[in-house]
């Protein structure tokens, strides 16, 4: 053998070597898709953005129902309250109190507005992949054009609910992402609603152009949802008449509900009915009835005192903690399952109803509330309110029962600048009710960790304000 | 795939040009050298000294009567060397005419340093006097005739300053501790250095698995895990050389940056016939019985009139057994002309003190090389090892044995059952009963090729593979309560299947007054490497059997399965020179630049570049009594990849809206993720005094870390809670002082000491952009009010507690919260907003000293202390056998932050450490310190004289007594300072010790001889 071709040879093997290292460093995570791995499952992607806004839809009600309670008393209420992290501008969710997540577990907690921001990337992140399947035709509908497709009505509709809750539920929030072009500042509330009617507004568009034939074959109603998510967010703008012309068109007995069950059951049911209830006497600020100890059912009708079945509770007379004896129980949602309504022809006609009062249309607007009660066995509202106070007291009673435990009632005291003066009249030995005329604040790990937020919380929503 | 890498071709071609270079045979004409290495001061011949034509490949090592013979050296006038470790190294002239045999005797000075020797780089020997770094090394063979260690950790024990190996957790085979000058990582799992055999890249996993689904209460094994490193048989050991840092370690990039371990099997010599070695061992392991029991007043158990009735279930009795230990080695080696061998079979079984707990390791091994021409040569190396560990069932485990043992309520014991009433129900006979199996199959084996066309021109190319497949499998039978499952039983199955491929080519070219300048004179290498580790676990378990009987996954009600995978790839390329500027002063210069597999996309290549300073003052201007003093600096970097899949953005399937299919974030992955890098500054003193009988190394090693690998909190906008970045820089600095002495040499007794001692400190210099700001308001209730009011901020870092200028390595008191009771009963609530430091996890001070007699020709002995200075540790066994006996008066000795004022302490603690208090104590921690003294080896070995082994056709023989971990000195109310939880380092923080099973205590009887 000659040995020095040899070394000749054994050096090019190396060069060849080194020419296909290129290749040689790509590994892949067989447990894991890649971007490039989702250009081929659009179902899941699809499903990905609508399915988060039902599931951050489950915990938002908690956190409205349950921790809206908690906000509005300073101080230690809870055997996890230790911190008393309420921040004059934002809250750090994660080590938030109530939030039910220890202090070192930082990464995994489930806080709703980092929830949501997480969710609103997902969304973003599934149109760009759905985009690009399409365009590369990867797509079984790749013959079709993206932004005519039930797929991209799908996204945009989970991205749409995901800016709603959001600005439902904080005075503030991002929209965007330090990784996105044009940031991600942190926008007020009624900015963020500017943007969710944006986002129903191109549902609506793009179920426009969808095939008729193929719409007989779904069973989503995405068209009527976004109607009645832009209506709610016109009406949250001030925007009554926007409001009502698109409410006009949501058809009675519509409902797009938050499908449960599998990886994330209906928490507000496992929760009220398991253990969470020894933390919060839940809805104590907004049932002043005083109800026999073994009360389970209906509780009675503001009005009349008759049951009424959009209110079913159960009365716990021994709490886990504390000298309060009582404590009540929602059981609206039978079960782990149980869908929770997130828009409905119900919103529709309470629309309605809140843009006839605002217009002085008081009689107009206890007609359409009669005639809702009545699908409930409820007789008329035996009075007509006489000025602004008590229509608004009704109005929002009425949305009160209606939306009992659908996480409205906090937004909907904020709006009216009722929270103060409901909290402070509920103040007692160890609840000191100060009633925060605001929502949520915005997220302070949001503020800290994306550069492109100005943190100065003097330039934001205060819950103390 | 972008071409960043393809830089690779450049240094390739590099590598192709030199390995163009001339090639010349070399004269077919040889001659033969033979002589007799003997001690100059007593006339003992020495054993094993290697003996080398220099400017050639041929060696030659010495027998028992010091004989040697170096056959087929070309014809030529050469320099002939010998080494010894021991003595100080000889040099002479030598011509070489055909056909004639040299006569060589030496005679060598005994010294205590190694100041001058040989170490092995890239396939050559170089003078030590040319490195301008400290590289440590062991001979392996030559330590074990003095300390019989059964293990690689043992091996490396208290040897090197600068290199913490010890036990520390679990027993026999249970995970254990090396790393090399300190903490400098938010990786400590990470901090164990990469270990090479034979140049392959050798799995040293040490991790206990416990995040499998389905996986029943605490890890695996309760934390004690199993150490791959106790595959490895110190009998096939030739050596074991230890580059401690990026400023030696450089050339092996991205992952080097805690050191590297090289670790070289025994070779055949040349022209040697068979030469056997038979090792036999024979011994026990029995713990000390000083097992923290006297929070039990009275061990006992109790008759049907509740009358003490004894003896006891005291563990210090019961729990401690006799361990069996026994092993046998047998070897074989020579070689002839062209080709040598090395061929070795052992079998060893050892039994921890605590049982059920055992290992039984058969390994066989054959090395061979074969020189096919003047210029070329292959290497064989093949060794096989089947490593059977029962392992202990230990650590924070209510499942575990020694937790069980400690805690079991001898008042509740009945003579049917002395051991019954455990922690949560489970007691000691329930827990022995539990099968654990750690079953390893591990062939490691490497080609390489080596090409020489002249004497000064090398090349060297290595393909080698480490492939692991270890079975675990633990069964909790049906029937017996455990904590997690019940009494309806588990079993559990599964594999780790790693591989680890090494590819490696290098060249060297060693230059003498190039172009006919006289300062070019040096050594030019070049070379790449790749490796690619796969590593894939998969575990099934079943649970809810219905009956005993069925041990098998198929018998049960419910089955779950995991499966995880890591992979990562790197290519590297370097090139270094080494400038010998003159006979004293030499000057290195390398560079190396990598691929990884775990880089983001668009990071490219990394560069490591490293330099080096020797300077050895010529004799002629050294002071009187100074033989040696050289000067030495080296600045150099590594790197530390991160994890297999931290670069990329990925995803896992989930479910939405009922069961439909979706996505969801697994990972945010970063693409301009990069190794966390590590930049060294080494300065040392060699020095030699009196002949080499006293020797001094003494190094200062001055790191910074930067680009710190941390899972950083991101904002929720971006995807996800977390993701690795590169955010942090931390220091790590300290002195090593290796002091080595020839006290006596005469005739008929001589007595040479060493003593060790390094200091390391460690800080978190930064976390760069992600440090944030104290900005969470306190709020505190006014009592007379009852409002609260806002108090102050809390610094709500994002790193887990670490905190910037702080060590690494703070061992953390957690927060303490719960109610206190006060005196009129009625709870009020209070936490501790901060987590307290209580001290350092690892010990600031470690050294050792070690002493060697010889008495007369035939009688050794030796004995070695260490000790550790500065570290602290949660001692949960003290804590909450406290917590449990309801001991008042050790209790008082706790946190007196625990102790609301008022009350008699009594009553105070008891309210507070009652079951039935609301205070949360298990964020209580008990801190106490690690400081101790060990007597670490003791041993005696006797030499058969050769008059009575000849008779019997030995050649040497030597018997050795030896006694290891015998006892220690300490402060902590404890049974091991050293002990801990969990096999990995991960919890530095919190450093705990809570059940792990001590130290093996091991008294041995081996009988080594030569045939």
């Amino acid at each position: 053998m000659n040995w020095h071709r040899a070394g000749v040879g054994l050096g090019a093997l190396v060069v060849s070597v080194g020419l296909t290292a290129c290749d040689l460093l790509r590994v892949k995570d067989p447990g894991r898709y890649e971007e490039e791995d989702l250009l081929t499952a659009l179902e899941a992607v699809g499903n990905t953005a609508e399915g988060n806004a039902h599931k951050w839809m489950n915990w938002y009600v908690i956190w409205q129902e349950l921790l809206g309670d908690a906000l509005n008393f300073i101080g230690p209420i809870t055997y996890n309250d230790e911190y008393a992290l309420i921040d004059d501008g934002r809250v750090d969710f994660n080590t938030y109190p109530v939030a039910r997540t220890p202090a070192n577990s930082r990464y995994v907690a489930y806080n709703f507005p980092d929830g949501m921001a997480e969710s609103r990337w997902l969304a973003h992140k599934a149109w760009e992949i759905a985009e690009l399947a399409y365009e590369k035709g990867d797509s079984m509908e790749a013959e079709l054009d993206f932004e005519s497709s039930f797929l991209a009505a799908q996204i945009k509709l989970g991205w749409a609910f995901n800016n709603m809750y959001l600005g439902l539920f904080s005075c503030e929030g991002v929209l965007g992402s330090p990784d996105d072009e044009g940031g991600a500042e942190m926008y007020l509330d009624v900015q963020i609603y500017d943007s969710a009617a944006s986002l129903f507004t191109h549902v609506i568009e793009i179920m426009g152009r969808v095939d008729p034939f193929l719409i007989e074959f779904q069973d989503r109603d995405y068209l009527n949802a976004a109607r009645t998510g832009r209506a709610l967010m016109r009406m949250l703008a001030g925007d009554y008449e926007g409001a009502v012309a698109d409410a006009a068109t949501v058809p009675d007995g519509f409902r797009y509900d938050a499908i449960l069950g599998g990886s994330f059951e209906n928490w507000n049911q496992m929760y009220w009915r398991g253990f969470q209830f020894r933390y919060f006497r839940l809805h104590d600020w907004v049932i002043p009835d005083t109800l026999g100890p073994t009360f389970s059912g209906s509780l009675p009708d503001r009005w009349t005192g008759l049951p009424d079945r959009r209110r079913q509770v159960q009365y716990l007379p021994k709490p886990f903690f504390g000298d309060r004896p009582e404590t009540i129980l929602p059981t609206k949602y039978g079960g782990s399952t149980s869908g929770i309504s997130m828009v409905s022809a119900i919103h529709a006609r309470l629309i309605e109803a809140e843009a006839m009062a605002m217009s002085g249309n008081f009689l107009g607007a206890m007609t359409v509330l009669d005639a809702m009660r009545v699908e409930v066995n409820l007789p008329a509202i035996p009075f007509t309110p006489e000025n602004e106070v008590q229509m608004l007291d009704v109005l929002l009673w009425e949305r009160y029962a209606w939306l009992f435990v659908e996480g409205w009632r906090q937004p909907d005291l904020h709006r009216s600048g009722l929270t103060r003066a409901v909290f402070e009249a509920l103040n007692d030995y160890d609840r000191r009710g100060i009633g925060r005329p605001t929502k949520f604040p915005g997220s302070a790990r949001e503020a800290w960790l994306n550069p492109l937020v100005v943190n100065d919380a003097t330039q934001r929503c205060h819950p103390n304000a | 795939m972008s071409n960043r890498y393809c830089l690779g071709g450049a240094a390739a071609a590099l590598a192709l040009a030199l390995g163009g270079l001339g090639a010349t045979g070399l004269s077919a004409q040889t001659g033969t050298v033979t002589g007799e290495i003997t001690a100059a001061t007593t006339g003992a011949p020495v054993y094993q000294a290697l003996v080398r034509v220099t400017e050639t490949l041929v060696t030659a090592v010495s027998n028992q009567r010091g004989r040697y013979v170096l056959q087929n050296v070309p014809v030529g006038v050469y320099t002939m060397t010998v080494h010894s470790i021991g003595y100080t190294p000889q040099e002479r002239e030598i011509t070489i005419t055909p056909g004639v045999s040299l006569i060589e005797d030496f005679g060598l000075e005994v010294s205590a340093t190694e100041l001058e020797g040989l170490v092995v780089k890239g396939g050559k020997l170089i003078d030590r006097k040319k490195l301008g770094v400290s590289l440590p090394t062991i001979d392996v063979d030559e330590m074990k005739e003095i300390v019989p260690a059964q293990n690689f950790i043992h091996v490396m024990e208290g040897r090197i300053p600068g290199v913490k190996s010890i036990g520390s957790t679990g027993g026999v085979g249970s995970g254990r501790e090396l790393r090399i000058r300190g903490t400098d990582s938010f990786g400590f799992t990470a901090q164990r250095p990469v270990i090479y055999i034979d140049g392959v890249r050798y799995d040293s996993q040490k991790e206990d698995w416990g995040y499998m689904r389905g996986v029943a209460c605490c890890y695996f094994s309760g934390g004690a895990g199993e150490d791959r490193l106790s595959d490895l048989n110190p009998e096939e050991i030739d050596r074991i050389e230890v580059l401690k840092g990026p400023a030696a370690a450089t050339l092996f990039g991205s992952e080097a940056s805690a050191g590297v371990i090289q670790v070289f099997t025994k070779r055949g010599q040349s022209n040697t016939p068979a030469q056997f070695t038979l090792n036999t061992t024979l011994g026990r392991n029995r713990l000390r019985a000083n097992l923290p029991t006297t929070l039990r007043p009275q061990f006992g158990f109790f008759d049907e009139d509740s009358v003490l009735v004894g003896p006891a279930a005291d563990p210090n009795q019961s729990l401690i057994e006799n361990g069996l230990i026994n092993g046998y080695d047998v070897t074989v080696s020579g070689g002839s002309d062209n080709i040598t061998y090395f061929v070795s079979a052992g079998i060893s079984y050892e039994e921890g003190s605590v049982k059920p707990n055992d290992q039984t390791r058969g390994s066989v091994r054959v090395n061979l090389n074969w020189t096919t021409s003047n210029t070329m040569s292959v290497g064989i190396t093949s060794g096989f090892v089947r490593n059977r560990i029962w392992v202990v069932q230990a650590g924070a485990n209510p499942n575990g044995v020694y937790m069980n043992g400690l805690y079991s309520n001898p008042r509740e014991a009945t003579e049917e059952d002395p051991e019954c009433c455990g922690v949560q129900g489970v007691g000691v006979i329930a827990a022995r009963e539990i099968k654990t199996f750690s079953d390893t199959d591990r062939w490691t084996g490497r080609i390489q090729l080596t090409y020489t066309p002249s004497h000064s021109f090398i090349h060297q190319l290595t393909f080698g593979l480490d492939d692991v497949t270890d079975q675990k499998s633990r069964h909790m039978p049906f029937g017996n309560y455990y904590v997690g499952i019940g009494e309806t039983g588990e079993r559990n199955l599964g594999y780790r299947v790693s591989k680890k491929l090494t590819t490696d080519y290098l060249s060297t070219l060693d230059y003498d007054q190039l172009f006919g300048i006289g300062f070019l004179t040096g050594s030019l290498s070049a070379g790449a490497q790749g490796y690619w580790d796969v590593a894939n676990m998969s575990m099934g378990t079943g649970k809810r059997y219905s009956a005993p009987g069925i041990e098998s996954l198929n018998g049960a009600a419910l089955v779950y399965s995991d499966e995880a995978y890591e992979e990562i790839r790197n290519v590297g390329f370097f090139i270094q020179n080494r400038f010998d500027l003159s006979n004293d002063l030499f000057v290195t210069a390398a560079v190396r630049a990598d691929g990884n597999s775990a880089f983001g996309k668009s990071f490219g290549l990394q560069v490591y570049p490293k330099a080096d300073v020797a300077y050895n003052f010529p004799s002629s201007v050294l002071p009187g009594g100074f033989s040696n003093l050289k000067v030495r600096a080296a600045i150099g970097m590594a790197g530390k990849a991160p994890g297999p899949f931290d670069n990329l953005q990925s995803y896992f399937a989930g479910t939405v809206m009922g069961d439909l299919p979706a996505v969801r974030v697994a990972n945010a992955g970063n693409e301009l993720l990069g190794p966390e890098n590590k930049v060294e500054l080494e300065t040392g003193l060699d020095i030699g005094l009196f002949s080499n009988r006293i020797g001094l190394e003494l190094t200062y090693y001055d790191a910074e870390v930067i680009n710190g690998l941390y899972p950083s909190p991101i904002a929720a906008s971006q995807g996800a809670y977390q993701r690795v970045e590169n955010c942090c820089a931390f220091l790590n600095r300290g002195v090593e002082t290796a002091l080595s002495a020839s006290l006596v040499d005469m005739p008929q007794f001589s007595w040479s000491a060493s003593l060790a001692y390094e200091w390391n400190m460690n800080r978190i210099t930064s976390f760069g952009d992600k440090a944030q700001p104290d900005s969470l308001p306190l709020y505190e209730e006014d009592e007379a009010t009852g409002y609260w009011s806002h108090v102050g901020w809390r610094y709500a870092n994002s790193f887990g507690g670490w905190y910037e200028l702080q060590p690494l390595d703070n061992v953390y008191g957690e927060d303490i919260r719960g109610y206190f009771i006060t005196e009129d009963g009625d709870p009020v609530h209070k936490v501790t907003h901060f987590p307290f430091l209580r001290g350092l996890a690892q010990p600031r001070h470690m050294g050792s000293i070690f002493n060697t007699f010889q008495l007369g020709g035939n009688l050794r002995a030796s004995v070695q202390f260490r000790g550790e200075l500065g570290a602290v540790f949660q001692n949960y066994t003290y804590r909450d056998g406290m917590r449990l006996c309801q001991c008042f008066d050790d209790i008082l000795e706790w946190d007196p932050l625990l102790l609301p004022e008022g009350a008699s302490p009594t009553d105070r603690v008891r309210r507070q450490f009652s079951y039935d208090s609301l205070v949360d104590y298990w964020y209580v921690p008990h801190i106490d310190r690690r400081d101790h003294i060990r007597l670490q080896d003791v041993s005696i070995v006797y030499t058969v004289p050769q008059v009575f082994a000849s008779r019997m056709g030995l050649d040497r023989t030597t018997v050795t007594l030896s006694g290891y971990n015998l006892h220690w000195w300490d402060d902590c109310r404890c049974e091991d300072p050293n002990n801990k939880s969990f096999a990995d380092d991960t919890g530095e923080r919190s450093t705990i010790s809570a059940f792990g099973v001590p130290q093996p205590r091991r008294f041995l009887l081996s009988v080594r001889t030569r045939f």
